[in-house]
């Protein structure tokens, strides 16, 4: 049997394999280092950037957006530049889903355009979307993105002026493009605002304030934080567990170019920590769904 | 992730990382690399292990494949024909020979087209499974397993005469 032989010249590979201990411990602790990468992250590339509590617009202030519902349409073509970052957030290819898994649904790379990013002393960070979604970018002109890009879904059609679409933690990357020590993240937080809206201020826990980048409808602000001991950990993966340093969203607020106060949004309890749309269906949070 | 929750994982993977390493072998072709595989596969399960439902293992084997691919593609789909070791046959009628040159010409596909080989002849996926689990078309994976055996074929263009493949006889 034709189908027996390929079958038995796979097992033969596959008894080549040898048995690995500890995969579980190790799988454990890559999975908190991830946790606080994925959920806390944005922000290597704009560390810096926002060490300083400000963001630095680099696709130039607002000029009052446009009325949108899901990203910017091919219309508003993004520079070479801006192509290249976009193409170095996603690693020259479409993003994954969570699983690392091809997502044909969602388009390829070329379907993703740079929406919106900081960008400082060779670091980024960015949004990059298409019009089923987005990628949150923590980068440098070396490494491109930190992390995987990692695909999230647009799923709210928001009707105020401002719409939260993603509060996260992304891995930092240092200014030569060579990861830090593992334990910089940034906290980033993205999203839309309608065209009224020139300028959006985020504020964190703690009471850093950040005012976000505007562009086209789209923004974005991040601020440095650091990984730390987990000193509350207990059992066998204790020894040496890291966890997200505390600090979550208290508010992000839209400006007209007046001044003028146009939308808030305020973290309910349980809220501004990490958020993506599809995590909706999964959380008791309301105000962000 | 809780201690319970922890305990759950460990004895997951204390009871399956067995037959799951075999499978990274057979997806990437050395025990290095099986192992980097597996293991960004359990961290990724491990990330979401509340969220997960049903089998974690077949979780498990569909982030291995999908991220085997995905690392091949952001590699720029380098050429793993560059590997191709000497498919020279020093028996070609001895059946043990034939294995090997197979094993050797298998590890020689391209990733994607070794998963799908994996997933319908080591696995036993029907091909609407596979197409599941790679995120593509049923017609895809018809063709893409064409494509491998005929690939297969031509770098052991013995097998030509051996073996009437399930993707076209020779």
């Amino acid at each position: 049997m034709t189908d027996q032989m390929l079958k038995d010249a796979l097992e033969g590979i596959a008894d080549r394999a040898e048995p690995v201990d500890g995969m579980a411990e190790r799988a454990l602790k890559g999975a908190r280092r991830r946790r606080t990468v994925r959920l806390s992250g944005v922000a290597s590339a704009v560390a810096v950037a926002t060490a300083a509590a400000i963001a630095v617009p680099i696709a130039g202030q607002p000029d009052g957006g446009r009325t949108l519902a899901g990203p910017r349409d091919g219309t508003t073509a993004n520079t070479a530049a801006e192509r290249a970052l976009a193409r170095a957030c996603l690693r020259n290819g479409p993003p994954a889903g969570h699983m690392g898994q091809d997502r044909p649904d969602i388009g390829k790379a070329r379907d993703f355009w740079l929406l919106v990013a900081v960008k400082e002393n060779r670091r980024h960070l960015a949004l990059v979307g298409g019009t089923s979604g987005f990628v949150l970018c923590s980068g440098s002109d070396a490494t491109g993105n930190a992390d995987l890009p990692t695909f999230h879904r647009w799923t709210k059609a928001f009707e105020g002026a401002l719409s939260v679409d993603a509060i996260g933690h992304l891995q930092a990357a240092s200014p030569k493009g060579v990861r830090d020590d593992g334990h910089g993240i940034v906290f980033a937080v993205a999203g839309r605002v309608k065209p009224q809206v020139s300028r959006v201020q985020v504020t964190w826990t703690g009471g850093r304030t950040v005012w976000a980048t505007v562009d086209n409808g789209y923004y974005i602000a991040g601020t440095p934080g650091r990984r730390i001991p987990d000193k509350g950990a207990t059992g066998p993966m204790s020894d040496g567990a890291m966890k997200d340093e505390d600090r979550k969203v208290t508010s992000v607020t839209a400006y007209t170019a007046g001044g003028g106060v146009v939308d808030r949004w305020r973290a309910g309890p349980g809220e501004g920590g990490m958020f993506f749309h599809e995590d909706c269906p999964r959380t008791t949070s309301t105000s962000l769904c | 992730m809780n201690r319970q929750a922890r305990e759950d994982f460990t004895q997951f993977v204390a009871a399956r990382s067995a037959r799951l390493i075999r499978t990274a072998y057979v997806l990437a072709g050395d025990q290095h690399a099986a192992e980097d595989l597996l293991q960004t596969a359990l961290t990724r399960t491990a990330a979401r292990w509340r969220h997960v439902r049903g089998d974690p293992e077949a979780y498990v084997r569909r982030v291995m494949y999908n991220e085997q691919i995905s690392r091949w593609r952001r590699r720029g789909r380098e050429s793993a024909m560059a590997d191709v070791p000497d498919l020279a046959v020093a028996d070609r009628s001895g059946e043990v020979d034939l294995r090997l040159a197979l094993q050797r010409a298998l590890l020689a596909l391209p990733p994607r087209k070794r998963a799908v080989l994996v997933l319908r002849y080591f696995e036993d996926l029907p091909e609407k499974e596979v197409a599941l689990i790679l995120g593509c078309s049923v017609g895809t994976v018809r063709s893409q397993t064409h494509k491998a055996l005929t690939r297969l074929r031509d770098i052991v263009p013995d097998l030509a005469t051996r073996l009437e493949f399930a993707g076209g006889a020779a």
